[in-house]
């Protein structure tokens, strides 16, 4: 199959074109704010501790990213968190799908010690042992042992942006055994299908899964992406698109393949 | 002015390319009755459709090389000649077609016609490709229907505009009769934008909307060597109006950013006339402008300049470099500066009387240079004032110039978008495999990353004209050379002649760093452009010597590849 040229840059004319399906979604939200049956978002901003309660174990806020990443927060960033950008029945419908809240933070370590979160940094704080985990169950590594991607600049530079974010705790069952550019659309029918606006969708970067993998199994002592990969959108120096999971008793499990590729275990988490 | 809504031609029927070439050739027998899984069957199909894709644009080629006339067509002409007068025959060598590349040319051909009998002479496959394509046409057809109502709608606006305009002009307001005209272009309007907004498209209409676009892309680009994008349709947008009065523009910016490709495009265009040069120098004489006495049959005659001969006639003209001209020279044009279509101008010299006919409109170009130079080259600010109370004095930039996503990355859209459309074929689609694609994307990213990085240097360069106070941060500072749009399109065009076979960075050596090598000149320029390069992953391991720019060591091009 030949390359459709208006790929190279359709990414940036998100609105010039839309499907009748796409149009009748924003009139329907549209209609439905206008009578007031969809809230708008400043008034919809909830407190942490509703949020807590909607999520549960799900909720992985700054508690949780002291606890795990050792990173306190300055007065400054909890007033830049304090409004958590979703509405409260958006965060009962993300949890009814699977879902779970996660404050990211770009730091790990306190004070002095404190560092980027990189993917490298985060692998040296962890590299010795697994002080995440369950004591009884400890894994033997966090991190796989591979070297291929210590210099790529997903494992050198990529931060975590602060703030919150929505995440699939599994991939979605139907994104598995489909190429990249299929999953894309998976990831767009998921989103219709649950009247999600498709362009605030997004596969996670290689930095955020593993954040998000690591801080729910430092809260939870449990993993996710055990037995599956998550495939990023961030691609490697060598073109192929990044993927991260496998998180069993070997460790987090970091690759790349091309975008034609398709795995029985290899799918996408939305993420918002 | 169009207030009626039209309608559009049903799309002929005619015979798809397996189906024709079916008839011209028949059924090849061995493969009429071949079983094909569903798997088969598609793959066939898919081979089907584009190969007829590809062959449509290889006889478009090999048709142009030949004046426009198919292999069957020059036969028969051959034959209705005969032996007689031999025209045709001296007709066709005045072509100079390349035997060897005829003969290549004309086996591919045959070899696709071969290729398509075969596929086409099972009846499943043809069958499922005639739905295939018969689906393509509906979708077609949605899309012909969307373009034509957008293009009503842009008619309007333009005409609501132009009326607007002349009103203003004209300072009066629009009686009773006109404005029964207005209200009437007002609801058309708004009933074709509720047309577009409820107009059912699906992902296969959105695929072929989008594959014309790069096609009117190609085809701009060939024949006005300029194709618009957003930002440029705005400008043009907004500035239209006041020249179809025959208010001047100036457009000012750096050298390469296309100030002069886009004067003669809006003029081809959308004035109707290709613009006609006015050349500028320091040394430029009156008679440049006015005209000048000569002798014909014994007397003297008055012969009219291009400039006063294109505003009798109705015809753009282009001043390129006006900031080169003598100050005390642009006061004589200032006054030409102030007329409109319909105004009348009284030659100085022959004293004749002349009105300015529709078409007449003045482009003028200015590059913008550095500190040093501005005094010589600023233009008088009664001038300006022209221009300014015209259609105009606008900044024309490189495209994509200081634009960032709102992750605050740099990106270029627009550059992307005319890029995309010189690697297509005419189908809209690039040879890169499935395997390859991400690779190649990456290349031709990394390459425009770099060459805005030029540009931004070279804008900030030309704007600051010191290069100590470049050596801060990662600025570089470039004096005279950059890397053009055109440029770009010219190792496209190059990479794509190679069928992408080579890498990206090899075409970029040999068609802009070799080109750019004139006697050591601008060695400093090109050795910053090999660092920019560098910075974005490409002569990771080209030999130092392959670069050839004076007084750049091998050491320093490995230290830099990190290899010492």
């Amino acid at each position: 199959m030949p390359f459709e040229a208006y790929k190279i840059y359709e990414e940036y004319e998100p609105d010039k074109y839309k499907t009748s399906t796409q149009k009748k979604v924003e009139q329907a939200l549209s209609s439905a704010k206008k009578e007031g049956l969809i809230p708008e978002r400043k008034e919809a901003s909830i407190e942490f501790e509703e949020a807590r309660e909607i999520f549960g174990k799900d909720f992985l806020g700054p508690e949780s990213a002291e606890a795990t990443f050792g990173v306190e927060l300055s007065q400054e960033e909890l007033e830049q968190i304090e409004d958590i950008p979703f509405s409260r029945e958006e965060l009962e419908q993300a949890k009814q799908l699977g879902m779970m809240l996660v404050l990211r933070v770009p730091r790990i370590g306190k004070e002095k010690n404190a560092k980027s979160f990189s993917i490298n940094s985060v692998r040296e704080a962890f590299k010795d042992d697994d002080k995440l985990g369950d004591p009884k169950k400890k894994k033997s590594n966090i991190f796989y042992d591979q070297d291929w991607y210590d210099n790529e600049s997903f494992a050198t530079q990529d931060t975590p942006s602060l703030g919150w974010g929505l995440v699939m705790k599994e991939v979605l069952q139907e994104s598995r055994s489909k190429n990249w550019d299929e999953q894309e659309e998976a990831l767009k029918a998921w989103a219709k299908e649950n009247n999600i606006d498709p362009a605030k969708v997004r596969r996670r970067k290689p930095i955020e899964i593993i954040y998000d993998t690591l801080l729910y199994y430092g809260t939870n002592k449990e993993s996710l992406l055990e037995n599956s990969y998550d495939w990023s959108g961030v691609q490697s120096s060598g073109g192929n698109f990044v993927f991260v999971g496998l998180f069993d008793s070997g460790g987090l499990f970091v690759g790349n393949v091309p975008r034609g590729y398709t795995l029985s275990n290899l799918g996408v988490c939305p993420s918002r | 002015m169009s207030n009626s809504k039209e309608s559009l031609p049903p799309i002929p029927n005619m015979p798809t390319t397996p189906e024709r070439i079916i008839q011209e050739r028949g059924v090849d027998a061995t493969k009429e009755k071949e079983k094909l899984s569903p798997e088969q069957l598609e793959a066939r199909v898919q081979e089907l459709m584009d190969l007829s894709a590809a062959r449509a644009e290889a006889s478009k080629h090999v048709r142009e090389s030949w004046g426009g006339l198919t292999k069957d067509e020059r036969e028969e002409l051959k034959k209705e000649e005969g032996q007689n007068t031999g025209a045709v025959a001296a007709q066709f060598d005045a072509l100079k077609v390349d035997p060897e590349l005829a003969e290549f040319s004309e086996n591919v051909l045959a070899e696709y016609d071969q290729r398509i009998q075969e596929l086409g002479s099972n009846p499943k496959v043809i069958e499922a490709y005639g739905e295939r394509f018969e689906g393509m046409k509906d979708a077609l057809a949605k899309v012909l229907e969307y373009e034509h109502i957008q293009k009503e709608l842009d008619a309007i606006t333009s005409s609501e505009q132009k009326l607007r305009l002349m009103y203003e002009k004209v300072g009066r307001s629009p009686g009773p009769i006109e404005r029964t005209k207005l209200t009437d272009l007002a609801k058309r309007k708004e009933e074709l934008q509720k047309e577009i907004s409820g107009f059912e498209l699906d992902p296969a209409s959105i695929d072929m909307l989008r594959r014309r676009e790069v096609r009117g892309m190609q085809r701009d680009l060939e024949r006005y060597n300029f194709a618009e994008t957003e930002s440029r349709t705005e400008l043009i947008r907004e500035v239209l109006p006041d020249l179809l009065h025959g208010a001047p523009i100036l457009f000012q910016g750096e050298t390469g950013s296309g100030k002069t490709q886009l004067a003669k495009y809006i003029s081809h265009r959308f004035l109707g006339h290709e613009v006609s040069p006015i050349s500028i120098s320091e040394q430029i004489k009156e008679s440049q402008i006015m005209g000048r006495v000569t002798l014909k049959e014994g007397a003297t005659d008055f012969l009219y300049s291009e400039m006063v001969k294109s505003m009798k006639e109705g015809r753009p003209v282009i001043m390129d470099e006006i900031n080169l001209m003598p100050h005390e020279f642009q006061g004589i044009l200032n006054e030409i500066f102030q007329l409109r279509i319909g105004s009348t101008w009284k030659h100085p010299s022959t004293g004749e009387s002349i009105k300015v006919a529709p078409g007449f409109v003045i482009f003028a170009t200015a590059n913008l240079k550095s500190e040093r130079y501005k005094q010589r080259y600023e233009l008088d600010v009664a001038t300006l004032r022209r221009f300014i109370g015209g259609a105009g004095a606008r900044e024309i930039h490189y495209l994509d110039l200081g634009k960032k996503s709102k992750e605050g990355e740099y990106i270029a859209p627009e550059t992307l978008k005319i890029l995309a459309s010189v690697l297509a074929d005419r189908n809209g689609n690039i040879i890169w495999s499935e395997q390859e694609s991400p690779q190649k994307l990456d290349e031709l990213k990394r390459f425009v990353g770099a060459c805005r990085k030029i540009q931004e240097d070279f804008t900030l360069s030309v704007r600051e004209g010191s290069e100590d106070s470049l050596s801060r941060g990662d600025k570089l500072a470039f004096k005279e050379l950059v890397i053009t749009l055109k440029d770009q399109i010219e190792i496209m065009k190059a990479w794509k002649a190679s069928g992408f076979a080579e890498p990206l960075e090899s075409i970029v050596l040999r068609e802009f760093f070799r080109k750019a090598e004139i006697s050591g000149r601008a060695a400093k320029d090109r050795e910053n452009m090999v660092k920019v390069f560098m910075a974005n992953k490409f002569f990771k391991d080209t030999d130092p010597e392959d670069f050839n720019i004076q007084g750049l060591s091998s050491k320093t091009v490995r230290q830099w590849q990190g290899k010492e």
